[in-house]
């Protein structure tokens, strides 16, 4: 990662994840990553990379940047989640979800970075109505 | 009131005084730092419309709890600032609809939020807040 284009670097992190290209994700995860919103916990790399394969094929998953800012080695970014059931998904972090149920949601999101690599991810639910 | 945008040269500084004016319950100068359409969503979802809004809102706030915020990291561009707060509450008085859920005297509850400020010629015009953790210590009862 390149300090001076961090924003590309972000953006191509949240394609990768909107494309479900996990090999692409997992390369942005430093191996003690510790990721957390409220609904799930990671305390690693393979942990994170554990609980998107989980999800993987039964829910679609939108990520879009409505807010950035950054400095080096922390970025600050409002996140909206649609996250849509390709079927019945009874384990689905926070509550089940049926088939083609959707949910939107918005994060307001701090990601540390060290060596090139998310080390810290934290995600806070913003409750106010769209 | 102040005349100069406060927020037109050194962002984290002007950051600071403002959250020190709030602790101070200097509600005028911490005032002086929003556009007169400034909105404020608070952790809980709650929109506060206008600067009358938010200081009604505040001074309720301090006549039952004392509140000290402490801002662990900020940075910011020419229109936004990001910011992880701490901030901690101590009930001086029983407060049973606090806002975050019911808090004894002596009680305290420390929220650490994330939170995005938008800057608009020079002032904030809309402040949001999201709670990333809350933390009750409650009083211990009387042996």
């Amino acid at each position: 990662m390149v300090q001076s284009n961090q924003r590309q670097w972000f953006d191509d992190y949240i394609a990768a994840l909107n494309r479900d290209d996990l090999e692409a994700v997992a390369a942005f995860y430093a191996p003690d990553l510790h990721l957390t919103d409220g609904m799930i916990e990671c305390q690693s790399a393979g942990a994170a990379m554990e609980s998107h394969r989980r999800l993987r094929g039964r829910v679609m998953q939108r990520l879009e940047v409505v807010s950035y800012i950054d400095r080096p080695g922390r970025i600050a970014a409002e996140i909206r989640k649609t996250e849509q059931a390709q079927q019945d998904v009874p384990d689905f972090p926070g509550a089940p979800l049926a088939k083609g149920e959707q949910r939107t949601s918005i994060g307001f999101v701090m990601y540390d970075i060290a060596d090139g690599c998310f080390i810290r991810i934290r995600a806070a639910p913003y409750k106010a109505a769209p | 009131m102040t005349q100069i945008p406060p927020f037109a040269s050194d962002a984290s500084a002007a950051f600071a005084r403002y959250i020190a004016a709030f602790n101070a319950g200097d509600f005028e100068t911490a005032c002086s730092y929003y556009a007169d359409d400034i909105r404020l969503t608070i952790g809980n979802g709650r929109v506060l419309c206008g600067r009358g809004e938010i200081v009604r809102f505040y001074t309720g706030v301090r006549q039952v709890t004392r509140r000290t915020i402490k801002v662990l990291d900020c940075f910011a561009s020419n229109v936004m600032l990001a910011a992880e707060l701490e901030s901690e509450f101590l009930a001086v008085t029983d407060v049973p609809d606090f806002t975050s859920g019911p808090l004894r005297q002596g009680d305290r509850m420390y929220i650490n939020s994330f939170a995005f400020y938008d800057i608009d010629q020079g002032r904030f015009s809309r402040i949001r807040a999201a709670v990333f953790h809350r933390i009750w210590k409650r009083c211990p009862d009387p042996a």
